[in-house]
C-alpha cells in the first residue's frame, strides 16, 4: 500500500508526537517547538521526493531526527555534550566509589547500592514504573537525550553516537551513569 | 601472583560498564569471562545489572506507549502560533 500525504493535517495529527520526540533528546521547549516547526516545513518543500513506502508519520519523525542530529553535530553543541561527560566523570566516580583502592574500585557505600529488588519493601511493576518515571525527570538534561536515544528508537550504539555525535566510550560511560542515577534513585525514593 | 591476578581483574566501575555492554551484545569473549569472574563474588554488581534490566523494560514500555500517549504536548495556543506561521508563509501545513 501506498502511502500519500496530507499536509493540511499534519500540525494535529503529529506535533505532540514530534514534539516528545524533540523534548525527550533535547530537553529544551522552546527548541524542541522550533525543531517541529522546521521539520514541517523541510518535509512540505521535500513533499515530492515522498515515495508513499513508508507513513507520513515515519517520514515526518525521520525529518525531525535529522533536524536533531544537524543540532547535535554543530561544533558547539558536541563540544558541549562530551566535554560535559569528560569533565564529569571524576566526581561521578568519587560519589559512587571508593577511589583509594584503585585495584577494586569498592563501592563507597555498599548500603547505597542495595537493589531495590533487594529491599524489604515489595513495589509492585506499577509502583517501580512510577518511581522511575518520577527519577528519569531527575536525571541530568545533558543525559537524558542520549539516554532516552536507545528505547524511543531501538538503535544500535554506532546510530546514537553518530546522532549525538559521541564517542562511543562516552556514550557507555553515559549509560552507565544514567543507570546508577536511576538504580539510587529509585532505591531512596520507594525501594 | 597476587598482582597477576589484580592485572586481570575487573573492579566494580570497569564490570558495571562491562555488564551493560555485555547485555546489549557489545562484549568480547575475554571481557565476558573476566565479567563472569567478578560477578561471582560481587553481589552488589549481579543486583546493579539485575536492575539494569529491569529499568530497560519499563523505558521500553514507556517508549512504545509514547505513540499513543505523548508525553509533552504543545499548546493549543501553540499549534494556533504555528498555523499562523505557516498562514503567512502561504505554506501549507495549514490550510
Amino acid at each position: 500500500m501506498k502511502h500519500t500525504l496530507e499536509p493540511s493535517g499534519w500540525i494535529e495529527k503529529y506535533s505532540d508526537y514530534l514534539f516528545s520526540i524533540a523534548m525527550y533528546k533535547i530537553n529544551d521547549h522552546d527548541l524542541a517547538k522550533d525543531l517541529v516547526q522546521d521539520t514541517y516545513l523541510a518535509a512540505y518543500k521535500a513533499r515530492e521526493r515522498f515515495r508513499g513506502d513508508a507513513s507520513e508519520k515515519t517520514w515526518l519523525t525521520t525529518i525531525l531526527k535529522n533536524k536533531i542530529t544537524d543540532h547535535y553535530r554543530s561544533a558547539k553543541n558536541t563540544e558541549s555534550l562530551n566535554y560535559y561527560v569528560e569533565s564529569t566523570d571524576s566526581a561521578f566516580i568519587n560519589s559512587y566509589y571508593d577511589t583509594h583502592d584503585a585495584d577494586t574500585y569498592g563501592h563507597n557505600n555498599r548500603n547505597a547500592w542495595v537493589s531495590y529488588h533487594a529491599s524489604d519493601t515489595t513495589l509492585s511493576r506499577n509502583e517501580i514504573n512510577r518511581i522511575i518515571q518520577y527519577c528519569l525527570d531527575k536525571l541530568p538534561t545533558k543525559l537524558k537525550g542520549v539516554f532516552w536515544a536507545k528505547y524511543l528508537e531501538e538503535k544500535n550504539t554506532p546510530s546514537i553516537c553518530k546522532e549525538f555525535n559521541i564517542t562511543a566510550s562516552n556514550y557507555w560511560v553515559i549509560l552507565h551513569r544514567s543507570k546508577v542515577l536511576l538504580q539510587n534513585c529509585v532505591r531512596k525514593s520507594g525501594g | 601472583m597476587g598482582s597477576k591476578l589484580k592485572a586481570i581483574k575487573y573492579n566494580c566501575l570497569q564490570a558495571q560498564r562491562k555488564g551493560l555492554q555485555q547485555q546489549y551484545g557489545f562484549l568480547g569473549l575475554i571481557s565476558r569471562l573476566k565479567l563472569k569472574y567478578h560477578l561471582m563474588y560481587c553481589k552488589v554488581c549481579r543486583n546493579f545489572l539485575k536492575d539494569s534490566l529491569e529499568i530497560d523494560q519499563v523505558m521500553f514500555d514507556n517508549a512504545e506507549s509514547m505513540h499513543q500517549y505523548p508525553k509533552y504536548t504543545l499548546s493549543e495556543e501553540e499549534k494556533k502560533i504555528m498555523k499562523n506561521f505557516f498562514d503567512d508563509s502561504k505554506l501549507p501545513p495549514n490550510v
